[in-house]
């Protein structure tokens, strides 16, 4: 985000709410929101991947972003799946419903705050403030960044 | 820009066909240099030549075009006997053809430095002038063979000429011949208004066919078919039959308005460079054929692999991208054809069902074509190989002699693609390494010529490429002591080694055994390179050799096949896998008193075999396993890569096609999958890799080792 740069300048999100709280993504990195379909797990898998899923053919990981975030796990009864893609990866985050779509005013981008050791952090990009509610910028590329959780998790013990 | 604007779209096609021009050439300039008699060999280059000349001119390439322009005045009086073939012209002529491709390379990465010609140019006019035989001593070379060739010469018609064949269509006549069969040159000749001239064409080809063997037809068939012919063609035609009776057979034809025969004149020995006068051998010694020097065979097969190339097809060019989507859009038809077969059996409806049937027939075929549109001949990559072997050996001083076997094997295009660059690491070996210098040989009583034998062919559903030499072998001793050296191995353990896995710490990283290190291999970067390549591709590579014999590498590649037959296995109460029918060999009941412990892992004897046996719901730690230590279990003996390894699964439900699908590279880390398909009802399957669990396996039982061993020292 380039806030201050140009005062005019407006990103547009989607957000919607996983565990009680509220999360967002950037509308162009939204590929679309479907139904929750069946999840295969992958055992020995990295656990904030649930599994695998088929879109029309692609096979898509389906991700467990409260796992992912080190605050407990996603409900069994999160219905939702927003499909999201980076660079390097196409995936399903599961949810409990999509909230709005919304413009918000790059200005109004606040830098997360800093605390240190603060597993979730290093996940979010930045905190949107709508009214009194404060939703989470999700960073997807360092969410998808697996290289840094250790290769031993992945190996099977 | 050296093009118009207006050329530019066909620059691609320009590049492809300059390509393939080029590479037209090198092969005929190689059966040139082990035949410099043969015309239809100095013909196919000239014409090659004369081709990319007028291309490259129309293109607005003026430097190929001159360059290609003297090449073709050098050929041209090759052809008609005015210079003679010498190693040099030879030189100066593969170095043309170098500088073409450099030429091309250069066009299509859009450099300006383009390659300087005017020295070769100068050189070709050298040639010209400087290298004219005595006009005489060309009669005498040519006119025996001439007369030999041509036994019945007086019975020959005038008004027809010869159709020249290529040495392997005289190689078969021979074969006939030698059982009485006469070979027969027809030109016939159509009625003026003969109005559909193709199918009387087809009416006297299979009414030859019914009573012989066609060797040749000129038109081709092709043309024959759309009528790309005046209003004659000719046909060598074999058959018991005679002159007359052939002749009674065609004129029964209506609308035929001439037929000549004349017997065909087939020298009953293959061209040879170095004895022209041996070409008078007599008809009745047939078997002389195959007392042929192992040089002149080589130059036979070369001949041949040229000739093969030459073989007009109709084809078209597709984009390779288009060829993938093709495949990904039939992959896509399967998988809805099995949703579809799923519906079939709940609806229950004959006619939904029979129609179910018949799309997936038609499935079945489409998927083989587009798989067999994907396959190409491994030709590909061997045809640039002649050339690189004659370079390397004439740099190194070696005489060697490559033969090439099964060019026309085909597989996967992603895999020919791959395979080039292993594949040269081996030839270069196989010529430094391998092969001694002449003296060398002659003093161990062997050939002065070695022989590095390239060959490829289908084994199952796998492609072996191997690459054989008559060399020296590999030196176990010095091998072992190369790695005491380097710190591969340490001394005691290589006291216990067998020759195998001696050949095998050749793959390892940072190994050279050249003494010298050469231009052409032995930089360090070595065989490890080629072994991880060939992993890469999912293949294997293997290493036989005997001291003073030679060696023999051999690549086993799959043909990648992006759809499989699987066998779909339940674990727990529903988790659903797939294992590629490939791998099984065997489904066995296995009762809980088979299983033996060793070390915490399990065991179990197979046809006198102890294999691992390894329960998949626990190695996948499946959530609903709770199976009884009594029950008998249903086991699927697997194998792979030589190995066997038992599976223990909770159910079987059935044999499928599946598509083959790769996982995200978030699960890249995650072991003992080979990627994921989609089955009927649309649910996603994981498909298991037998390799990647024989390998967790065995790294378990030795991790369980190591803890006891640990165990045993703590107490």
């Amino acid at each position: 985000m380039t806030e201050g740069d140009k005062p005019m300048q407006s990103v547009q999100i989607v957000v919607f709410r996983v565990g009680g709280l509220e999360y967002a993504v950037g509308i162009e990195q939204v590929q679309e929101i479907i139904d929750r379909a069946e999840i295969t797990r992958v055992p020995h898998a990295p656990d904030f991947i649930l599994g695998v899923f088929n879109l029309r053919g692609k096979i898509i990981p389906a991700i467990d972003l409260m796992r992912r975030l080190g605050l407990g796990s996603t409900s069994q009864d999160a219905q939702i799946i927003v499909e999201v893609a980076t660079d390097d990866h196409t995936i399903g985050i599961l949810a409990d419903y999509v909230t709005e779509t919304t413009e918000v005013p790059a200005e109004d981008i606040e830098p997360p705050s800093v605390m240190i050791g603060d597993t979730s952090q290093k996940y979010i990009k930045g905190i949107v403030k709508i009214d009194d509610r404060l939703i989470s910028l999700l960073d997807l590329e360092a969410l998808l960044n697996i290289d840094e959780t250790t290769a031993s998790e992945r190996q099977v013990r | 820009m050296l093009w118009h604007m207006d050329m530019s779209q066909y620059l691609g096609i320009f590049i492809d066909e300059a390509k393939e021009h080029v590479q037209a050439m090198n092969e005929g300039l190689l059966a040139l240099e082990q035949d410099p008699e043969n015309e239809h060999t100095i013909e196919a280059i000239f014409r090659a030549a004369h081709t990319l000349k007028g291309m490259s001119a129309t293109m607005g390439f003026e430097t190929i075009a001159e360059l290609t322009h003297a090449m073709e005045n050098v050929l041209d009086k090759i052809r008609h006997h005015e210079i003679k073939v010498t190693p040099e012209t030879m030189d100066t002529l593969f170095k043309c053809l170098d500088s073409l491709e450099a030429f091309l390379t250069a066009i299509t990465t859009d450099e300006t430095n383009l390659p300087e010609v005017e020295h070769l140019i100068a050189e070709l006019q050298a040639h010209l002038e400087g290298n004219r035989p005595v006009r005489s001593e060309v009669a005498a070379a040519s006119e025996p063979a001439l007369e030999a060739d041509v036994p019945a010469e007086p019975v020959v018609e005038p008004e027809v000429n010869l159709i020249p064949l290529t040495e392997r269509e005289l190689e078969e006549m021979r074969e006939e011949i030698s059982k009485g069969l006469n070979p027969l040159q027809i030109k016939v000749s159509l009625d003026a208004n003969c109005v559909l001239k193709s199918a009387r064409a087809y009416l006297v080809i299979r009414n030859l066919e019914e009573r012989g063997q066609i060797i040749k037809v000129i038109p081709s068939l092709n043309d024959l078919e759309e009528e790309n012919f005046d209003r004659s063609f000719e046909v060598v035609f074999l058959s018991y039959l005679n002159l007359n009776e052939v002749r009674s057979i065609i004129e029964h034809i209506s609308e035929i308005e001439k037929v000549e025969i004349v017997p065909y004149p087939v020298p009953m020995h293959a061209a040879q460079q170095k004895q022209p006068s041996e070409q008078a051998v007599s008809q009745q010694q047939p078997k002389q054929t195959q007392q042929q020097s192992k040089n002149g065979q080589a130059a036979k097969e070369q001949a041949n692999n040229g000739v093969q190339k030459n073989k007009v097809r109709q084809t078209v060019r597709v984009d390779i991208e288009k060829l993938d989507s093709l495949m990904n859009l039939v992959a896509e038809l399967v998988i809805n054809r099995s949703r579809l077969a799923q519906i079939g059996i709940e609806i229950k409806s004959a006619v939904f069902n029979e129609t179910i049937g018949q799309l997936a027939q038609i499935t079945t075929d489409l998927q083989s074509l587009v798989m067999k549109a994907r396959m190409v001949p491994i030709d590909q990559v061997f045809s640039r190989f002649p050339r690189m072997v004659r370079d390397l050996s004439r740099e190194l001083g070696k005489e060697i002699n490559l033969v090439i076997d099964g060019a026309d094997t085909e597989l996967d295009r992603s895999v020919v693609d791959e395979i080039g660059d292993p594949l040269i690491h081996l030839l270069r070996n196989a010529v430094d390494h391998g092969i001694e210098p002449p003296e060398v040989r002659e003093r161990q009583g062997k050939p002065r010529v070695g022989r590095i034998h390239l060959s490829a062919r289908h084994e199952g559903n796998q492609v072996v490429v191997e690459v054989s030499d008559d060399g020296a072998g590999i030196n176990y001793e010095k091998i072992k002591r190369k790695a005491i050296q380097r710190g591969i191995i340490s001394e005691e353990d290589a006291a216990s080694l067998t020759n195998e896995e001696i050949a095998k710490l050749l793959f390892k990283s940072g190994f050279s055994t050249a003494d010298k290190v050469t231009d052409v291999s032995g930089r360090g970067v070595g065989l490890d390179v080629v072994a991880s390549k060939i992993q890469a591709l999912n293949g294997t590579v293997d290493l036989e050799s005997v001291p003073g014999q030679g060696s023999t590498f051999s690549i086993k590649l799959p043909l990648t096949l992006a759809i499989i037959q699987a066998l779909l296995v339940k674990l727990g109460r529903s988790e659903v896998y797939a294992l590629p029918l490939e791998n099984i060999e065997e489904i066995i009941n296995v009762s809980p008193k088979d299983l033996k412990m060793v070390q915490d892992q399990q065991y179990i004897l197979y046809r006198g075999q102890v294999i691992p046996a390894v329960d998949l719901s626990v190695l996948f730690e499946v959530p609903d396993c709770c199976r009884q230590e009594t029950e008998k279990r249903t086991m699927v003996v697997a194998k792979t890569a030589g190995r066997r390894i038992g599976l223990m699964v909770d159910d079987l439900i059935g044999q499928q096609e599946i598509v083959i699908k790769s996982l995200d590279q978030l699960l890249k880390g995650v072991e003992g999958f080979a990627g994921a398909a989609i089955l009927g009802d649309g649910t996603v399957t994981l498909i298991l890799d037998v390799l990647e669990i024989a390998l967790i396996q065995r790294r378990l039982a030795r991790k369980s080792q190591a803890e006891k061993e640990l165990v045993a020292i703590s107490e």
